[in-house]
């Protein structure tokens, strides 16, 4: 019986798993352990009767062309969409290219003003605002860029493994890679942010750097978090 | 032995034969279609349950869940007055069809 039960199921898994055709599998098993008891009954072996079943069913093509499922269906959709996306993608590297050097150049004005405005007023308020200000916009843009980009790559990954060139692995691997990495592209830049603002107002320099271990703390806590997941 | 290219156009109308019989399930017509034609014709499972959907789907039989001996759920399928109006126009269909086909085919006139 485990025979046939195979042969059913691996009949079925190249088809869509839709109620209806779930339904229409169970219906089959059912229907089929029915005829093999049957079988039996009537004094057959157990090889001749798991041959008569077997031979009696019909093939996964068939079971295809009856249900009106083309095989080509499932793969042609997202060609389409692929050579939009990879115009819109290559439009955004464009802009990516520009904008990461920006907010580097950005980072560097702000240290550059930092100092400057030290030497000139003296003043702690002014001095940190001058500091504060460009490299603010600069993480700002960091963390902007980082998270669209990585949504591309994913998106990327994700039509091409629908062509059928990747494999499972790779798939669990690129969500590894956007789960823990956007976290990370996100808390880092924050903290260093967070870590500059009170160390500039509040002189808390000192305890202040306790926050990059906190941060790495999370971040290890949510890729120990995927690897559990990806066990199971 | 028939093939199933032959009998493709008619698999519907002889589930349907049997079903306005009484209520029935895979199992049961599966049998009873290869005993009536005396073993000439077997239909195929996959034939048979994706017919079941299909009617389904156009509304000429429904289905419900029997209890059965073993304590198994079965799929127990009825026949629907649509399915009742379809089968009848299949056998109109195939009066004709079978005077069309005898005019040309004779046996024994070649």
């Amino acid at each position: 019986m485990n025979t046939i039960r195979n042969y059913i199921n691996a009949m079925f898994s190249s088809l869509p798993r839709i109620p209806e055709i779930l339904r229409l599998q169970t219906e089959m098993l059912e229907n089929m352990e029915e005829k093999y008891n049957d079988l039996l009954r009537e004094g057959k072996s157990e090889a001749e009767a798991v041959g008569i079943v077997l031979s009696s069913i019909g093939s996964a093509e068939d079971l295809r062309a009856e249900l009106g499922i083309s095989e080509e269906d499932p793969y042609t959709q997202p060609q389409e969409d692929h050579s939009a996306f990879l115009a819109e993608r290559a439009a955004f590297q464009k802009k990516f290219a520009i904008a990461i050097p920006c907010a580097v150049v950005l980072c560097i004005c702000g240290v550059i003003a930092g100092a400057v405005c030290d030497s000139l007023t003296k003043n702690d308020g002014i001095t940190s605002i001058a500091f504060f200000s460009p490299i603010a916009v600069a993480v700002a843009i960091f963390i902007y860029f980082g998270m669209r980009n990585d949504w591309y790559d994913t998106q990327y990954k994700e039509f091409y493994h629908l062509n059928g060139s990747d494999t499972l692995g790779n798939q669990v691997d690129s969500n590894e890679k956007t789960l823990s990495g956007l976290v990370s592209s996100i808390i880092f830049p924050l903290a260093v942010v967070v870590y500059l603002f009170i160390g500039l107002m509040f002189h808390l320099w000192h305890p202040g750097w306790i926050i990059f271990l906190l941060c790495w703390g999370i971040v290890a806590s949510v890729e120990a978090y995927e690897k559990y997941k990806k066990q199971q | 032995m028939l093939s199933s290219d032959v009998m493709r156009g008619y698999n519907d109308a002889l589930i349907l034969s049997l079903l306005s019989e009484g209520d029935s399930y895979g199992y049961e017509i599966s049998r009873s279609i290869q005993q009536r034609s005396g073993g000439a014709y077997t239909m195929r499972e996959t034939t048979l349950y994706s017919a079941f959907n299909r009617l389904e789907r156009l509304g000429y039989v429904s289905s419900y869940q029997g209890s059965e001996t073993f304590g198994r759920k079965r799929t127990y399928y009825t026949i629907t007055p649509a399915g009742r109006a379809f089968y009848h126009e299949k056998c109109e269909e195939w009066g004709l069809l079978q005077q069309l086909i005898n005019r040309f085919l004779k046996e024994g006139t070649t």
